[in-house]
């Protein structure tokens, strides 16, 4: 099993291209480790840590958009996209960051996730399906699809 | 970067910093302990599922509160059992000055940290409710719950008016509006409980309900004159946020009705109706692009769903009946009053400013200011509108 600090990060930075805010993403992430906490406190045994964890954080993150809508690519643009100076960002790391931001926001909100656990996340069809509850072969469909549009929208850019 | 591949490479770089990790382990720890059962439990579910690995002792320097939660975590229990304090129990000021204080450093957003002051808020007014219900309110604890009650809605209050000086206004309704919620339904609730201490303590809440319901109308006219756009994302973020809530409010009375039958929660069945209705006329304002007044009937139905699941809550703690036109009537008339109110405060300063006026003369001139101060009516006006 991986030490907290492992899925800690990993599940921030899927919140966060997710959301596109930090202070919600860190929320979330905190809110995901109490559910599990809760979860397994009842005594209930769970197989798949990892795959548990971003099953708690992609139904908060459902959730949050249920609440509120997505951000449009423009209205982020208008918010600012707060790509925070950190220790291991440089000027060009924060530019490559702020494109991918900007080709994943143009995507259909469920593209853009699969995109995101596909290739933010590194995560396998077996292993969205599983976070996702949908068949692999629908997930699988989507990857392709979701990757077809971002290519053009590479192109495009 | 033309292949996709490399995305990981660049985005595996956005990670939380070591003191965002910290403050995040105290969250978790800090739930933890106010969660426990007891120690043995504790520790034996901690060591299993070691990649919590939150006792890390690599992680220095460690905040002064994380040392309170460990203590706290290895106490069988406190920290749990200071949540069901009431004012007067001796873990009172542990769960008042320990668990909501920590929960409260381990917020990260401002929206998070708001929720937390209006639920501490809200805390307040249901242990006054629990209180009353024991006939445990006496004059002591209403002196001290007004205390509180004040100290908690100014809280709540700032976090309003910080919303609106960083032009994140809807929030700010968002926020003001839920605050209006907890003062309306806990009023009905206290209303419905006997006890003179609770007359005296009831019209502070019934004086903060009119203050945030003017509130709430001013927050609301303002995301009203925003611009098209705005208007349009505000109106259809609380479309869904009204209709998630009449969704959950539905799934509990269902749950609630086979625990206390159909007439019991009739009440809230028909609120949650009303809500629904008031829904849709919201949804109508939205196709004919009327965003500000879709954007207020949206945060309508939203309060009425939110305060049928509050009193239907209190029924099943108290057993109290409220009927569900009281409200509708009362609430135009209490914003017409708390507007006479306020201009009735304009006025009383003016007349004030006239009395003072005269007074400083004569103390400042002794004698002479004497006969020149009484000969003096129409001094200076202080508007203040």
């Amino acid at each position: 099993m991986k030490a907290y600090d492992a899925y800690a990060d990993a599940l921030f930075r899927h919140c966060y291209f997710r959301l596109y805010d930090r202070e919600r993403a860190k929320d979330l992430v905190q809110d995901a480790f109490m559910k599990a906490w809760e979860y397994i406190a009842k005594g209930r045994e769970v197989e798949n840590i990892r795959a548990f964890l971003y099953r708690i954080l992609h139904n908060l993150i459902v959730d949050e958009f249920r609440k509120k809508k997505a951000l449009s690519l423009d209205e982020l643009k208008e918010k600012g996209i707060d790509i925070i100076a950190h220790e291991k960002l440089d000027q060009n790391d924060a530019m490559e960051v702020e494109k991918i931001i900007s080709l994943f926001a143009r995507l259909e909100p469920k593209y853009c996730e699969v995109a995101t656990m596909r290739y933010i996340d590194d995560l396998t069809p077996k292993e969205i399906a599983e976070i996702t509850g949908e068949s692999e072969n629908n997930v699988s469909v989507r990857i392709n699809r979701a990757s077809q549009k971002l290519r053009d929208l590479m192109q495009i850019s | 970067m033309n292949d996709l591949n490399k995305i990981k490479n660049i985005t595996e770089k956005i990670t939380l910093s070591h003191e965002e990790k910290i403050k995040m382990r105290g969250g978790i720890l800090n739930f933890i302990a106010s969660n426990s059962v007891s120690k043995v439990n504790t520790q034996r579910l901690l060591d299993k599922w070691s990649f919590f690995n939150l006792f890390n002792l690599n992680l220095k320097p460690m905040p002064a509160f994380l040392g309170i939660l460990l203590i706290l975590g290895t106490s069988g229990g406190v920290s749990l059992a200071a949540e069901s304090a009431l004012p007067g129990d001796l873990l009172y000021p542990v769960k008042v000055g320990i668990n909501e204080e920590v929960r409260a450093a381990v917020s990260f957003s401002a929206e998070s940290r708001a929720n937390w002051d209006a639920r501490r808020f809200e805390r307040r007014l249901e242990e006054a409710e629990k209180l009353a219900h024991k006939k445990e309110f006496n004059s002591e604890v209403r002196v001290k719950m007004e205390e509180n009650f004040e100290v908690h809605a100014e809280r709540v209050e700032k976090r309003i008016a910080d919303f609106e000086s960083n032009g994140k206004t809807e929030s700010a309704a968002d926020l003001s509006s839920n605050f209006e919620t907890s003062l309306n339904a806990h009023e009905r609730i206290l209303t419905k409980i006997d006890g003179e201490e609770i007359t005296k303590f009831l019209p502070k809440v019934r004086a903060k309900k009119g203050s945030a319901m003017l509130l709430r109308v001013k927050l609301e006219a303002r995301v009203s004159g925003e611009s098209n756009m705005e208007a349009e994302a505000a109106a259809e973020s609380k479309m869904k946020s009204a209709e998630h809530k009449i969704m959950e409010v539905r799934a509990f009375l269902e749950k609630m009705r086979a625990r206390l039958g159909v007439e019991a929660t009739a009440d809230g069945e028909a609120r949650l109706n009303e809500a629904q209705k008031i829904w849709m006329e919201g949804k109508m304002k939205v196709d004919i692009k009327a965003y500000g007044e879709a954007f207020a009937l949206f945060q309508r139905a939203h309060r009425i769903a939110q305060e049928a699941k509050l009193l239907i809550e209190a029924k099943n703690e108290f057993n109290v009946d409220f009927k569900t036109r009281e409200k509708e009537e009362s609430e135009d008339k209490i914003l017409e009053k708390k507007e006479k109110e306020e201009q009735a405060d304009a006025n009383v300063n003016t007349n004030l400013n006239i009395e003072i006026e005269n007074e400083s003369r004569i103390d400042a001139d002794g004698n002479e200011a004497e006969s020149r101060g009484k000969g003096q009516l129409d001094v200076r006006f202080n508007v203040g509108i």
